[in-house]
């Protein structure tokens, strides 16, 4: 009888076990979906907002991605534990201040935070608005190229001519070999 | 089949589970980095 009791508990584990390794990569899906369904995105306001002075911006480094809801503070780190806390700017790259290429990676979907930083990067078109908020000031691109790359493909890190933003993670989702880079020039800088 | 046999088969499946859960998170946390 006791082991009875057990062996519904194991049940129970094996069941809850199972279903949050099957079901959790699907939320920021759902999230996402709920999002486009029930608001505009907040961050669109935040984007096309017009920024009167410097105290309205945010205090942090902050990267805006209307399209794929993403409004999230950049992280400064030495190593790939930067990856732990959201959005990391490779400390290799230029930064949106310094003009050049800006590198800024994330985890497509982890089950430890954060879940799904560039979750949804595959939902970003050509045309569409990316805003960095760098040290107090705000800078805008429009994407330009949108494209996948084998892990070998260094040049999408390399130093360029114009200031642009490149994005990038892992895909596809599941069995992530490739890498979804999102290239954006710069449109305005402040 | 008897509850022993139902006990071990569970707590193989429950260590099964487990051990999946790891593979896929470490899948998942590789690094990204491009040339690395």
């Amino acid at each position: 009888m006791k082991l009875a009791r057990i062996n519904t508990a194991l049940l129970g584990f094996i069941i809850a076990i199972n279903g949050y390794l099957l079901l959790m990569p699907v939320f920021p899906k759902l999230t996402y979906w709920w999002q486009n369904h029930t608001h505009a995105p907040t961050s669109t306001v935040a984007l096309n907002k017009k920024v009167r002075s410097n105290d309205s911006l945010p205090k942090e480094n902050r990267l805006v991605a209307p399209t794929m809801h993403l409004d999230d503070q950049i992280f400064e780190g030495k190593d790939l534990s930067a990856l732990k806390y959201g959005p990391w700017r490779l400390p290799y790259t230029s930064t949106p201040a310094k003009g050049g290429n800006t590198v800024i990676v994330g985890h497509r979907y982890t089950y430890t935070n954060p879940q799904g930083t560039f979750y949804s990067l595959d939902r970003v078109h050509v045309g569409d608005q990316i805003a960095v908020f760098w040290q107090h000031k705000k800078y805008v691109y429009r994407v330009h190229e949108v494209r996948t790359v084998t892990p070998d493909t260094v040049n999408v890190e390399a130093p360029t001519a114009d200031n642009r933003l490149t994005l990038y993670t892992c895909t596809p989702l599941w069995l992530p070999k490739d890498r979804l880079v999102v290239i954006a020039l710069q449109e305005s800088s402040p | 089949m008897s509850e022993r046999t139902r006990f071990l088969l569970l707590s193989c499946l429950l260590l099964l589970s487990l051990a999946l859960l790891y593979v896929a998170n470490t899948a998942l946390n590789h690094s990204i980095l491009i040339g690395r």
